[in-house]
């Protein structure tokens, strides 16, 4: 599929995105926290990859590919200070809600979302870029231009955060 | 994941588990911007001649000067008699010019 999509098969390339943009739009999601922005990053994400998937080298490669697309896109919105990329939304657990296909539980959904949300942005974006993208330290560090130390200290206070308001849902609490 | 903590590991599967679907027109909207955006690029490589503004602000006084010149020396028409039969040409030439100005505006904006 990534092959046909190289050789600029629009279909192939609507499979892909078929196939990737849950994936995708969750991670600009719980990066940004802000539905209509994580809906822009995401789309721009896709689109980037279209215009660069020639330079891919190995299509297995892809979806991390796009990742760092996405977490690069949210960096650079981090950078530029745009109001939109720092205002939390506060529709963004009615958007859980209205997108709840993926959860099977809504509730721990709307409740992640809204914990999520109450990060800062730095510290969400290096909690989420350590849980999910799986990079280490080092690499967010380096990727963020945030100090090492600084960035250990966001994530230990982020997920500590998080774990606290969704302490509810610990399999021994439920 | 780059943490052993199996308190961190419970919250990465959280995140994965549970964030809000894509809206159903998103996959479309992806495309529509993927089409849009080969069109660009073909624009782009079909239309540079459009980049050149000089020629274009020069089309319609070069068509005029060239008719005016066209009509008074074949029909030795008196100037006042030739401005009077090039005024429908005159237009034509102003259509011409406005047409193309508006095609570069399109190709200025796709180049952006």
């Amino acid at each position: 599929m990534v092959g046909l999509a190289r050789l600029g098969d629009h279909d192939a390339f609507a499979r892909l995105v078929d196939r990737h943009q849950s994936r995708i739009c969750g991670l600009t999601h719980q990066l940004s926290a802000n539905a209509a922005l994580a809906d822009d990053l995401a789309q721009q994400t896709f689109l980037d990859a279209w215009r660069g998937i020639g330079k891919l080298r190995e299509p297995r490669a892809f979806h991390g590919w796009l990742q760092r697309i996405a977490v690069n896109l949210w960096l650079k919105q981090l950078r530029n200070k745009d109001p939109a990329a720092s205002a939390v939304d506060i529709d963004v657990a009615a958007a859980a809600v209205a997108g709840a296909a993926v959860a099977d539980d809504t509730d721990i959904n709307i409740d992640l979302q809204r914990a999520l949300s109450e990060l800062t942005d730095i510290v969400r974006t290096c909690v989420v870029l350590s849980l999910i993208t799986g990079l280490t330290h080092a690499e967010i560090a380096s990727l963020t231009a945030i100090p090492l130390g600084t960035v250990k200290s966001h994530i230990r206070r982020g997920s500590l955060q998080l774990r606290t308001a969704l302490a509810p849902y610990r399999p021994e609490s439920t | 994941m780059p943490t052993n903590d199996p308190e961190n590991s419970r919250l990465a599967d959280l995140l994965q588990a549970n964030h809000p679907a894509p809206t159903t027109t998103f996959s479309n909207s992806v495309m529509l911007k993927v089409r849009r955006d080969g069109w660009r690029r073909r624009a782009i490589r079909w239309l540079p001649g459009l980049a050149f503004a000089p020629w274009l602000s020069d089309i319609q006084a070069l068509a005029v000067d060239c008719s005016t010149l066209l009509m008074t020396s074949l029909f030795s028409a008196s100037p006042g008699l030739a401005t009077e039969l090039l005024a429908p040409l005159n237009t034509v030439a102003g259509a011409l010019a406005l047409a193309l100005l508006g095609l570069r505006a399109v190709y200025l904006r796709l180049l952006r």
